[in-house]
């Protein structure tokens, strides 16, 4: 829940290669967002919208792939990935343990003319 | 349509590849306060817990047991006032205040703003009393050694299934005011399995400030960290 400190870093980001690739305008931010990242994407999308007015990434839309986190299956003695807390192994169904990774935001990519 | 001249041509978009964490910059000043915490011993002890659950009260405590073997010092978290800091300096050691203001989580910048103003005397032991909030403090590493969640009994046992991601990271979680114990329908059992279910490996205390029962283990805990850090045999 501080989807505004994270734009505000994401603005600043997106200003730092406005300067040095000479671009005015961010057509969208694509946004790897973690499973267990504690990120609400609406909410995110909503901060954006009001803290990029007046900026090169005004109107920019956002686009989300999603990063599942990994977890340990001791039933299984493997590792699969998980898309929350207190998941069940996708074979046996065991609980899932060891929770581990999913917990980024990222930004992939922009496209911007 | 082109909002300069009106046309309706494509503009030719280009894609700039950039995969950063916007935790970048946060992560790259929480190690350079590690490292500054390395070179000076001092060992940094996030503190982590929901408002009210007793962290400046256990704090007070920690610190009137041990300041007469330990330089201490804390920096303190709050949207605001500086009520927290103040009973701090009450116990004779030197605390800062930082106000986030809308802010719920206490950032790496912060803390070496914090470490800038103490001029370079940081202590053996450094508490970081982060804003109360069992959510959003967690993603944010500050250059800490250690995050210490605390649970107050009074809060419920399932607050580690409920909270997943800050448990999950915890180092050490400790279970405080179990002086109350006999006046609630807390399960301690219940507790210990939900924090084995979400973080087998953490070090976990059972404390009550107000009483002193169990704090001599986490002190234990904070000698033998300390000289670990600081290289002498414990």
């Amino acid at each position: 829940m501080h989807e505004v400190s994270l734009c505000r870093k994401l603005l600043e980001i997106i200003n730092d290669q406005a300067k040095l690739k000479h671009f005015s305008q961010v057509k969208s931010v694509t946004l790897e967002i973690g499973a267990l990242s504690c990120i609400d994407k609406s909410s995110l999308a909503f901060s954006f919208q009001a803290l990029s007015t007046n900026t090169a990434a005004h109107q920019a839309k956002l686009k989300f792939i999603d990063i599942p986190a990994t977890a340990y299956c001791p039933q299984c003695d493997e590792d699969t990935t998980a898309q929350q807390y207190f998941s069940h192994c996708p074979q046996c169904h065991g609980a899932l343990i060891k929770y581990r990774g999913g917990d980024d935001l990222k930004v992939s990519s922009l496209e911007v003319s | 349509m082109c909002g300069k001249c009106g046309c309706h041509e494509e503009s030719s978009a280009i894609e700039i590849d950039l995969n950063t964490s916007l935790y970048a910059s946060n992560n790259t000043i929480a190690r350079e306060n590690r490292i500054r915490f390395e070179a000076h011993n001092t060992f940094c002890i996030n503190l982590l817990s929901g408002p009210g659950s007793g962290k400046t009260t256990f704090l007070v405590k920690t610190i009137e047991d041990l300041k007469r073997d330990y330089s201490i010092a804390v920096i303190e978290g709050d949207q605001q006032t500086d009520n927290d800091a103040q009973r701090i300096r009450s116990t004779g050691i030197p605390a800062i205040q930082i106000n986030t203001g809308p802010i719920c989580h206490l950032e790496a910048n912060m803390i070496r703003d914090a470490m800038d103003s103490m001029k370079n005397k940081l202590p053996d032991l450094l508490f970081v009393e982060n804003v109360g909030n069992l959510v959003c403090p967690a993603s944010f590493d500050l250059g800490e050694k250690t995050k210490t969640v605390l649970l107050s009994i009074t809060e419920g046992e399932d607050k580690p299934i409920k909270y997943p991601d800050m448990f999950r990271r915890a180092d050490v979680i400790i279970i405080n005011k179990i002086d109350l114990l006999p006046y609630l329908d807390f399960d301690l059992n219940r507790c210990m399995e939900y924090i084995e279910r979400v973080n087998p490996t953490a070090l976990v205390f059972i404390t009550s400030a107000k009483t002193g029962e169990g704090m001599q283990q986490w002190y234990e805990f904070l000698a033998t960290s300390h000289e670990y850090m600081a290289g002498v045999p414990a």
